[in-house]
């Protein structure tokens, strides 16, 4: 019986032991610094082509590396990139006419980081003739 | 609150060793079960109440104990993804979900010490009970014998 509850006592001890706290500490702060945002995002559509231009941010040509062009999909909520260029035009090409097509842009800094996408600019491409 | 399970060990040590010399065999029962003691000496109410009680705790440890281990996975999981994050967008989404998870860890982790003291403290209450109050208590059932017929009489001791 003794033996018993030795070992009961044992156990708990054990117990105490075992319940560390094995989550750790929090990364203090946010780490990233985006690169900012581009502006003037314009799309113009064309004969089953559209033309996307936008501009550098302000004060800030320095850290950005590329930028990413995606299609929206407006009834879907969905993007899809279809290209990366260092230029600040785009010229998404092949396209089905008589529908409209929308896009967004994104910059990449010198580490491969992506900030934040433009609001969607929608344009109707025409069908060639 | 760490610093008060060795303390309670070291009572409970003490109190064990104590009894060893002086030989309550139904404070090694309550060592081993909290309330068992207290049974055997015919205190059922209060025996159930260690033994209900330090199941609760130990029940209560046990579910906290695994969903803190689930919740711990889970930071892990949100902290990689943020660290390894390449859009700014995933970054804070991930960043916020982290957050979430850590303190979800953190309070399953209190309830976890919360359970696991409260088991310390009964098991210990209990023995401590049993040495303070270690007298055999009146059969819960008395029968008496009368001339024309007997009287059974049941009682409850807290």
């Amino acid at each position: 019986m003794r033996s018993f509850a030795w070992c009961a006592l044992g156990a708990i001890a054990a117990l105490c032991i075992s319940c560390g706290a094995d989550h750790q500490d929090l990364p203090t702060g946010f780490a990233y610094d985006p690169p900012p945002t581009p502006t003037n995002l314009v799309v113009t559509g064309g004969e089953e082509l559209s033309t996307i231009t936008w501009s550098y941010p302000a004060g800030d040509r320095g850290s950005i590396r590329a930028f990413r062009v995606y299609e929206y999909f407006e009834s879907y909520d969905m993007i899809q990139l279809i290209g990366t260029t260092t230029d600040t035009v785009f010229v998404d090409s092949l396209l089905i006419g008589n529908l409209g097509y929308c896009y967004k842009v994104s910059a990449v800094d010198t580490s491969d980081f992506e900030g934040w996408r433009t609001e969607s600019v929608c344009a109707f491409v025409r069908s060639a003739r | 609150m760490r610093r008060i399970v060795p303390l309670l060990l070291v009572i409970a040590l003490s109190v064990l060793a104590s009894t060893e010399a002086r030989g309550g065999e139904n404070v090694w029962y309550s060592a081993m079960v909290p309330g068992w003691g207290q049974v055997r000496a015919g205190h059922y109410g209060r025996g159930g109440l260690f033994m209900s009680g330090e199941l609760v705790a130990l029940t209560t440890l046990v579910i906290a104990d695994i969903q803190y281990d689930r919740a711990v996975e889970q930071y892990d999981r949100a902290k990689a993804s943020y660290l390894n994050a390449a859009y700014i967008g995933d970054a804070v989404y991930e960043y916020e979900l982290m957050h979430e998870r850590w303190n979800s860890a953190e309070d399953l982790n209190a309830l976890r010490n919360t359970a696991l003291y409260a088991a310390i403290g009964i098991w210990a209450v209990s023995i401590v009970d049993m040495i303070i109050f270690d007298s055999k208590a009146e059969p819960p059932l008395s029968i008496s014998v009368r001339r024309d017929g007997f009287i059974v009489t049941g009682s409850l001791s807290f």
